[in-house]
């Protein structure tokens, strides 16, 4: 599975998105502002499941608005994270 | 436009955009307003929502009114809320106020419309106002006050915590759901000018006040 399908899978998991989100859940989807379900207690979860799925840490201090942007913007900090490790 | 009333509709039902509808209406003459609250209930957890891994350098704190309060609000509600009895956590990221949650046992008077919450049960809380800087919004302050603050309850054997959210904001409804929180009323209080029609599918049901002393008086307990 390609770092996109799996990002868009925990999303799709940990915010429990209907149907007709989850299909449209593309590079440029926007996430922070445009999905309600998208709150501090989201991100935590989002960020344990991909710490859990990849093994690297994500501290505190590292949680910016920028990272979820849009679903690309959280592909390329996991991304990021993978080439650091 | 259009999209926009389709999308808030789908988040918070037709009716409820109807409501909001009247209250942008209503904000354009003095004093005046529509409300909408649901009342929740929350069940407090030993389970913490927030991993021990996170949150290190944020502390919280008993903020006892000595002034100089730093949640944003005018000094005259902070005042009064510790005359009423309330409880101030704050938190505080890397030394820098970060947010803060309040709560009171027994009853609280609501500041935004005029209507009085009493708690009848002694194993619930009533919580208000959780407020958290906006550079912290998606930081884990909120659940390190919220996991705190269970916590502490827990420990004064306090099961529940009751609280009421705006009908307009699905962020909130959505942020309450996911915690699990149930509704257990709502209310629709319809200001103009000075007078104040409730509406309310929990006692009193209907209340019309024509001054400030008059006021429905919502008796909440958590669910059976």
């Amino acid at each position: 599975m390609s770092t996109q399908e799996n990002v868009i899978s925990i999303l799709v998991d940990v915010l429990q998105l209907g149907g007709n989100v989850a299909k449209s859940l593309a590079f440029d989807t926007p996430l922070l502002g445009s999905i309600p379900e998208f709150d501090s207690m989201a991100v935590v979860t989002v960020l344990t499941a991909l710490e859990e799925e990849y093994g690297f840490f994500v501290d505190d201090d590292e949680i910016d608005a920028e990272i979820f942007e849009t679903v690309g913007t959280l592909i390329s900090f996991v991304d990021n994270k993978l080439s650091m490790s | 436009m259009i999209k926009k009333i389709i999308a808030l509709s789908q988040q918070i039902g037709l009716v409820n955009v109807y409501l909001y509808s009247i209250n942008r209406i209503l904000s354009f003459f003095p004093s005046s307003k529509l409300i909408k609250y649901f009342y929740v209930a929350q069940k407090l957890s030993k389970q913490p929502l927030l991993s021990a891994k996170r949150g290190k350098n944020i502390e919280i704190v008993d903020f006892v009114n000595s002034g100089n309060h730093p949640c944003p609000r005018p000094p005259e509600v902070i005042n009064d809320r510790y005359k009423q009895g309330a409880t101030s956590l704050i938190a505080y990221k890397n030394g820098e106020f970060a947010g803060c949650l309040w709560y009171i046992k027994d009853k609280y008077k609501e500041d935004e419309v005029n209507c009085l919450f009493e708690l009848p049960a002694n194993d619930s809380v009533w919580d208000f106002d959780v407020y958290v800087e906006p550079k912290f919004r998606l930081s884990p302050v909120f659940l390190k006050l919220w996991d705190y603050t269970s916590d502490r309850l827990l420990k004064e054997d306090c099961h529940w915590s009751l609280s009421r959210i705006s009908a307009f904001n699905p962020n909130s409804l959505f942020s309450h759901k996911r915690m699990g929180a149930v509704i257990i009323g709502w209310a629709v209080f319809i200001c103009l000018g000075g007078i104040q029609v409730t509406i309310a599918n929990v006692s009193p049901f209907f209340h019309v006040s024509f001054r400030k002393a008059s006021f429905p008086v919502f008796r909440l307990k958590p669910p059976e």
